[in-house]
C-alpha cells in the first residue's frame, strides 16, 4: 500500500492551473520576448490575473455539466476496488475513448477540495502502458507546437538537474538521458525545494506544461522532431509517478498533452463521489468497539492485544460484522500513516490515545493484570479511549475509506509492526526534534492573515483550547474529589458499624448499624458516579483537547503552505530582478536563463497559491463539519452525563426510601 | 436544633433532686444571625427572653462565653456534674482561615471559606440552652449575669497554667483505677471505648462534608469554564451549542448550590449533633474521672484512718469523713447526670440520625428534579 501515500487531490487541482496557464502562457510569452523590459510588469499582471481564476473556478462555459451524476458511486468504487486486488480496468478503457479537450476541461475547472479517496495499486502496473500509448497515437498530431519547444529547455540547464533528479528519485535513471534531463528538470528542483514525495508529483505535473507553452514563441531555434523527443519525455515522466500514485498519471497524461484527457474521468467522478461521501453520511454507519484487552508475552516484551470488532452498513466493506485483533502500537501506526497521508490536504485527523510509559510499564512488569486495580483502571481507560478514536475517525468519510484505515479494521492478520510508535525509539526522538521545530516555526512566523474566516477561526480555536484545558482542569478536580467522597463515604460507613456496636442504647445502635448499611450502599453509588464523571465528561473533554490539537496541527499546516507561497514569491522577484539586470548587461544567454527561472518560479508562486487556497478551502469544509461533529458530541455528552447523574440521584433515594421506615420504626 | 421547651421539660423530669419542683430554664436565648466583626474582635447578638417576652438584648464575645464557662465551672463545686462542652472557637483572622480553608478544601485550592458565622451562632445558642437546661449550672447567678446585664462583665485571660496541667496528667493515671461500683465501671468502660469511636466517626463524616465542598467548589469552576466557552451565535448549530450550554451550565449551577447548601446542613443537622455529643462524652469523662479521684482519696484516707496512730486517729477520721461525703455526693450527683445525660444524647442523636436521613431523600429529589429538568431541555433541542 505504500503507492497510496499520496494524496490525490493535488493532482487534481493543478490541472485547471495547467490548463489555464496553457493559454495565459502562451499569450504573455508571446508579448514578452520581444521587449524584455516590460515582461516583468506584464507577467506580475498575468500572474495575479491567473490566481484569481484558479480561486474561483472560470465561467460557466467552461465549466462542464458533471459527466457522471448518477453514475458517481459507481466510478468511484470502480476506482476503489483494484485497491483490495483486482487491476482497475477502468482507466485503461477510458483513454481509448478520447472524450477530447472539452473533458480535460472539466477535470480542470472541478476545483476539488476533496480527493478521490483510494488510488488503487492494480493501476500502478498499467500506467507507463497508458501514457506511452497516449504519447504514440496523440501527441505527434496535435502538440507538435509544444513539443517543439522542448529540447530547448534540455540545452540550458541540462547537468544540475539530473544531478538532482539523481538524488531525488533514483527510479528516473532507467529511461534515456535526454528525456531525464527535458522533462523533469523543474521538477527535480522541486524535489530538492519540497521533502515530500507528494509535493514533487505536484511539481512535477505543473511545471511542465507550463514550460511547455510558454516557451515555444520565445524560442523558436532548436528544431527537433516531435517523434524523437515526445515518447522518451512521457516515460520518464511517469515511472517517478507511478510508484507514487496510481491516480496521478491519468491525470498527468492530459496535461503532457490536451488530445490525450480521457483517463481523467474516472478520477473526476470519482472525486465527487467522494464529496458525496464526505456530506451524505447520514444513512450510513460504522460502530467499531474494543474490547478483551488482553496481555500477550511477557516481561518488557508483552504487550496488549484488543479486539476490534466492527458493524458496519457501508458497501464497500466486504462484511457487515466482523472482528480483527490489534496491539496498541498498531493504532498508533495507523495514525501516524493518516496523519502523513491527509494532514497536508486539511483534514482533521483525530489523534490517537497517548502512549503512557509508566502504565505501560506497570502492567508489563505486573504478574497479574487482574491483581491491581490500578492497572486495569488503566486498561480500561485506554481501551475506552480507543473506542472513541477508533468510531472518530471511522466518522470521518475520507478518513474511513483510506485504504490504511480499510486494511485496519478489516484485515485478519498481523499488521507489520509499527515500529515508529516507540516514545523511546530513533524515530520517536527524531519526532520530538521535529515537533520542536515546528513548535519555533510556530513561534517566529507571524503570517499576516488576509482571511477573516481563518482569522477568527484560529482565535476562537485559541480560546476554545484554553476553555477546554479550563474545563477539564475542573472536570479532573471534580472526578478526584468524586472519588474522594467515595472513600470517606465509605470510611464513615466503617466508623458508623463501629460506633453501632459500642453503642449500649440498643435502638440507637440499631440505627446507627442501619445508617452504617446505608451509607455503605451510597458509597458504591458514589463509586460509579465518579466513573460517569470521568468517562462521560472529563475523558470527552480531553479528546476535544487532543482533537483541537489537531485542528492547530491542520492550521499550522496551512501556514507553512503559505509560507511556501511567499517564498515561491520572493524568489521570483529575486529572478526577475535577475533577469531585469541581464537584460540591461545585453547577455543574452544569461537572459535566456533568467527567463527560464523567472518561468519556473512563476508556476511555483501559482502552484503553490493554489495549494494554500486549495488547503484554505479543505480546512474551512473540515472545520463546519468538525463543529457540527462537536455540537452532537457536546449534545450526546451531556445527555449521556445527565442521565448517569439521575441514575445515581434515583439509587440515592431508593436507599434511604428504605432506610427512613426502619429507622422510624426503630425510635 | 432542640427545642428549649422539650429539652428542659424532659431534663426536669428525671435529673433534679427535688422532683416535685421541674426544673425549667430561667431564660430562653436566641442569638441572631446580626454578627457584627471589627477585626478579631467578633460580636453576637443575644436575645434574651424570659416567659415569652424579650427581656434582653446584648452583645457578646467569644471571649465573654470562655469567661462564663470558666466562672460557672469553678464558682460552685462542681464535683459529679457533666459541664456542657463550650463550642471551639472558629478561625476569625485571615491566617487562621486560611489554615482551615486548606484543611477542608485541599492543599491545592485558593479559596477562602468566608465566616460561617451563623454555625457559631447556632452553637452558642446550644451551649447556653445546655446550661440553662442544666438543673445546677441552670441556676448560677453568673450565668443570669451573663444574660441579663448589658455590659459584658469584665473578663480576664483564662489560662490553664503548668500545674493544672501536671496534676491533671497525674490525675488521669487514675483513669485506671477499679471502680467500687458496677454502675461507673460500665460507664468507664463505655466511655473508654466509644470516645475513640465516635471521634473516627466524626472524622470520617467531616471528610465527607470536605468532600462535598469540593466538589461544589469544582462544579463552580466547572460553571465559569463553561460560561466563556460560548460560541458566536451566527450559526444554527453554534446557537444550538450555545443554548445547551447554557442548560447545562445552569443546572451546574443548581447542582453546586444544591450540594453547598447539602453540605452546609448535613454539617449542621448531623456533624455538629455528633460533634457536640463527642464532646460532651469526653465532659463526662472528665466527670468520671474526678470522681474516680475523689473515689481514690477516699480510699486513701480509709487506708490511713486503719494505720493510723491513736494520737492521729481523729485528725484521719475526719479526712475520711470528709472525703467520703464529698465522694459520695459526688457519686449520687453523677448518677442522675449520666442517666440524664444519656438519655438526652441517644434522644438527640437518634433524632439527627433521622433527619439527616429524611435530609438526604429531599436533597436527592430535588437534585433529581433539577437533572430531569435539564435533560428534558436538552433532549429537545434538535440537531
Amino acid at each position: 500500500m505504500a503507492d497510496s501515500r499520496e494524496p490525490p487531490p493535488l493532482f487534481n487541482d493543478d490541472d485547471d492551473s495547467r490548463k489555464d496557464d496553457d493559454n495565459d502562457d502562451l499569450f504573455t510569452s508571446a508579448v514578452q520576448s520581444p521587449v524584455s523590459e516590460l515582461t516583468t510588469p506584464e507577467d506580475q499582471t498575468k500572474q495575479e490575473g491567473a490566481g484569481d481564476p484558479l480561486t474561483s473556478p472560470p465561467p460557466a462555459t467552461s465549466f462542464p455539466p458533471d459527466p457522471s451524476g448518477g453514475d458517481r458511486p459507481d466510478l468511484f468504487e470502480s476506482c476503489e476496488e483494484p485497491s483490495v486486488g483486482g487491476f482497475s480496468s477502468v482507466p485503461l478503457e477510458q483513454p481509448a475513448e478520447g472524450g477530447g479537450t472539452q473533458q480535460v476541461s472539466t477535470d480542470a475547472k472541478d476545483p476539488p477540495p476533496t480527493p478521490p479517496t483510494t488510488p488503487s495499486v492494480g493501476s500502478l502496473v498499467e500506467i507507463p502502458l497508458i501514457v506511452d500509448t497516449d504519447k504514440d497515437q496523440d501527441l505527434q498530431p496535435t502538440t507538435t507546437s509544444s513539443s517543439l519547444t522542448h529540447p530547448d529547455f534540455t540545452l540550458f540547464d541540462p547537468l544540475p538537474n539530473t544531478s538532482e533528479a539523481l538524488i531525488s528519485s533514483p527510479d528516473i535513471l532507467t529511461p534515456p538521458e535526454t528525456s531525464t534531463t527535458s522533462t523533469p528538470t523543474t521538477s527535480a528542483q522541486e524535489l530538492s525545494a519540497s521533502p515530500p514525495s507528494s509535493s514533487a508529483l505536484l511539481d512535477l505535473s505543473m511545471t511542465l506544461p507550463q514550460e511547455l507553452s510558454s516557451e515555444p514563441p520565445a524560442n523558436l531555434d532548436p528544431p527537433l522532431p516531435a517523434s524523437n523527443i515526445l515518447p522518451p519525455m512521457g516515460a520518464p515522466l511517469t515511472p517517478p509517478v507511478a510508484p507514487i500514485t496510481p491516480t496521478a498519471t491519468p491525470n498527468l497524461t492530459p496535461n503532457v498533452t490536451p488530445a490525450a484527457p480521457t483517463p481523467v474521468t474516472p478520477v473526476a467522478a470519482a472525486r465527487p463521489s467522494a464529496e458525496q461521501l464526505e456530506s451524505e453520511s447520514g444513512d450510513e454507519f460504522i460502530e467499531i468497539s474494543i474490547s478483551d484487552p488482553q496481555k500477550i508475552g511477557d516481561g518488557m516484551s508483552s504487550y496488549m492485544a484488543y479486539k476490534v470488532t466492527t458493524k458496519t452498513n457501508i458497501a464497500y466493506f466486504r462484511k457487515k460484522h466482523w472482528s480483527v485483533t490489534r496491539r496498541f502500537s498498531d493504532f498508533l501506526g495507523l495514525h501516524g500513516k493518516l496523519v502523513e497521508k491527509h494532514l497536508h490536504s486539511g483534514r482533521i485527523i483525530p489523534p490517537a490515545p497517548e502512549k503512557s510509559a509508566i502504565g505501560t510499564t506497570k502492567i508489563k512488569l505486573g504478574s497479574d493484570k487482574s491483581s491491581d486495580s490500578s492497572s486495569s483502571d488503566f486498561i480500561e481507560r485506554r481501551r475506552a479511549s480507543l473506542e472513541r478514536y477508533m468510531n472518530r475517525t471511522a466518522a470521518h468519510p475520507t478518513l474511513r475509506s483510506d485504504p490504511d484505515f480499510r486494511e485496519f479494521i478489516e484485515l485478519d492478520a498481523e499488521l507489520p509492526r509499527a515500529t515508529q510508535t516507540s516514545a523511546l525509539s530513533s524515530a520517536g526522538v527524531l519526532r520530538l526534534f521535529n515537533r520542536v521545530g515546528e513548535t519555533v516555526n510556530k513561534m517566529t512566523f507571524k503570517m499576516d492573515e488576509s482571511d477573516q474566516w481563518f482569522e477568527e477561526k484560529t482565535q476562537q480555536i485559541e480560546n476554545l483550547d484554553a476553555q477546554l484545558r479550563k474545563l477539564h482542569a475542573a472536570m479532573e478536580g471534580l472526578v478526584a474529589y468524586r472519588r474522594e467522597l467515595a472513600t470517606s463515604t465509605a470510611s464513615f460507613a466503617k466508623s458508623a458499624a463501629v460506633l453501632s456496636s459500642v453503642e449500649e442504647h440498643s435502638a440507637l445502635s440499631r440505627a446507627l448499624h442501619q445508617l452504617a448499611e446505608s451509607t455503605e450502599r451510597t458509597h458504591t453509588i458514589h463509586h460509579a458516579q465518579a466513573d460517569a464523571d470521568f468517562y462521560h465528561l472529563s475523558e470527552t473533554t480531553k479528546d476535544y483537547i487532543h482533537l483541537i490539537g489537531a485542528v492547530k496541527d491542520v492550521f499550522h499546516e496551512r501556514v507553512k503552505t503559505f509560507q511556501t507561497w511567499q517564498h515561491a514569491q520572493t524568489m521570483l522577484a529575486k529572478k526577475r530582478e535577475a533577469k531585469a539586470k541581464a537584460e540591461l548587461a545585453g547577455r543574452m544567454d544569461k537572459v535566456q536563463q533568467a527567463q527560464d527561472e523567472v518561468a519556473e518560479w512563476e508556476a511555483k508562486v501559482e502552484r503553490s497559491q493554489e495549494e494554500f487556497d486549495r488547503i484554505s478551502r479543505a480546512i474551512k469544509k473540515e472545520m463546519e463539519q468538525f463543529d457540527i461533529v462537536r455540537v452532537k458530541d457536546f449534545k450526546d455528552m451531556l445527555v449521556k452525563y445527565l442521565e448517569a447523574l439521575m441514575t445515581s440521584q434515583q439509587q440515592i433515594i431508593k436507599v434511604w426510601e428504605t432506610f427512613l421506615p426502619e429507622a422510624r420504626a426503630i425510635s | 436544633m432542640l427545642e428549649e421547651g422539650s429539652v428542659s421539660g424532659m431534663s426536669s423530669g428525671a435529673s433534679t433532686p427535688e422532683p416535685e419542683a421541674p426544673f425549667t430554664p430561667k431564660f430562653v436565648v436566641r442569638l441572631s444571625d446580626h454578627v457584627t466583626k471589627d477585626g478579631d474582635c467578633v460580636k453576637f447578638t443575644l436575645q434574651v427572653s424570659q416567659n415569652g417576652h424579650t427581656v434582653q438584648v446584648l452583645e457578646r464575645e467569644y471571649e465573654d462565653f470562655e469567661y462564663l464557662e470558666h466562672c460557672v465551672t469553678t464558682s460552685q463545686p462542681s464535683h459529679g456534674l457533666i459541664i456542657p462542652p463550650m463550642p471551639q472557637r472558629s478561625a476569625i483572622d485571615p491566617y487562621n482561615a486560611e489554615i482551615q480553608s486548606k484543611r477542608l478544601m485541599g492543599k491545592g485550592s485558593k479559596t477562602l471559606i468566608p465566616d460561617e458565622f451563623h454555625k457559631d451562632c447556632l452553637q452558642l445558642q446550644k451551649y447556653l440552652e445546655l446550661l440553662l437546661s442544666h438543673p445546677v449550672l441552670g441556676k448560677s447567678q453568673k450565668l443570669h449575669d451573663f444574660l441579663t446585664v448589658k455590659e459584658a462583665p469584665p473578663r480576664t485571660k483564662v489560662k490553664k497554667g503548668l500545674i493544672s496541667r501536671l496534676s491533671d496528667s497525674l490525675d488521669a493515671r487514675k483513669a485506671s483505677y477499679p471502680d467500687c461500683e458496677e454502675f461507673f465501671q460500665k460507664e468507664r468502660d463505655w466511655v473508654a471505648k466509644y470516645q475513640p469511636a465516635a471521634a473516627n466517626a466524626n472524622d470520617a463524616f467531616s471528610k465527607i462534608i470536605c468532600a462535598q465542598l469540593r466538589i461544589s467548589h469544582q462544579l463552580e469552576q466547572m460553571v465559569t469554564a463553561l460560561k466563556l466557552s460560548s460560541l458566536p451565535n451566527d450559526q444554527v448549530h453554534y446557537m444550538q451549542f450555545n443554548n445547551m450550554n447554557m442548560i447545562f451550565l445552569d443546572c451546574i449551577d443548581t447542582l453546586k448550590s444544591q450540594t453547598e447548601e447539602k453540605a452546609d446542613k448535613e454539617d449542621l443537622m448531623f456533624g455538629a449533633v455528633q460533634t457536640l455529643w463527642h464532646r460532651y462524652v469526653q465532659a463526662e469523662n472528665a466527670m468520671l474521672l474526678d470522681r474516680t479521684c475523689l473515689m481514690v482519696d477516699y480510699q486513701a484516707c480509709n487506708r490511713a484512718l486503719d494505720k493510723a496512730k491513736p494520737n492521729r486517729k481523729e485528725a484521719a477520721e475526719r479526712a475520711k469523713k470528709e472525703a467520703e461525703q464529698a465522694f459520695e455526693e459526688c457519686s449520687d450527683a453523677a448518677r442522675q447526670e449520666i442517666k440524664e445525660f444519656q438519655r438526652k444524647r441517644v434522644e438527640e442523636l437518634q433524632r439527627s440520625i433521622d433527619q439527616y436521613a429524611a435530609y438526604q431523600l429531599t436533597c436527592s429529589r430535588a437534585t433529581l428534579n433539577t437533572l430531569t429538568q435539564a435533560l428534558s431541555q436538552i433532549k429537545a433541542i434538535n440537531l
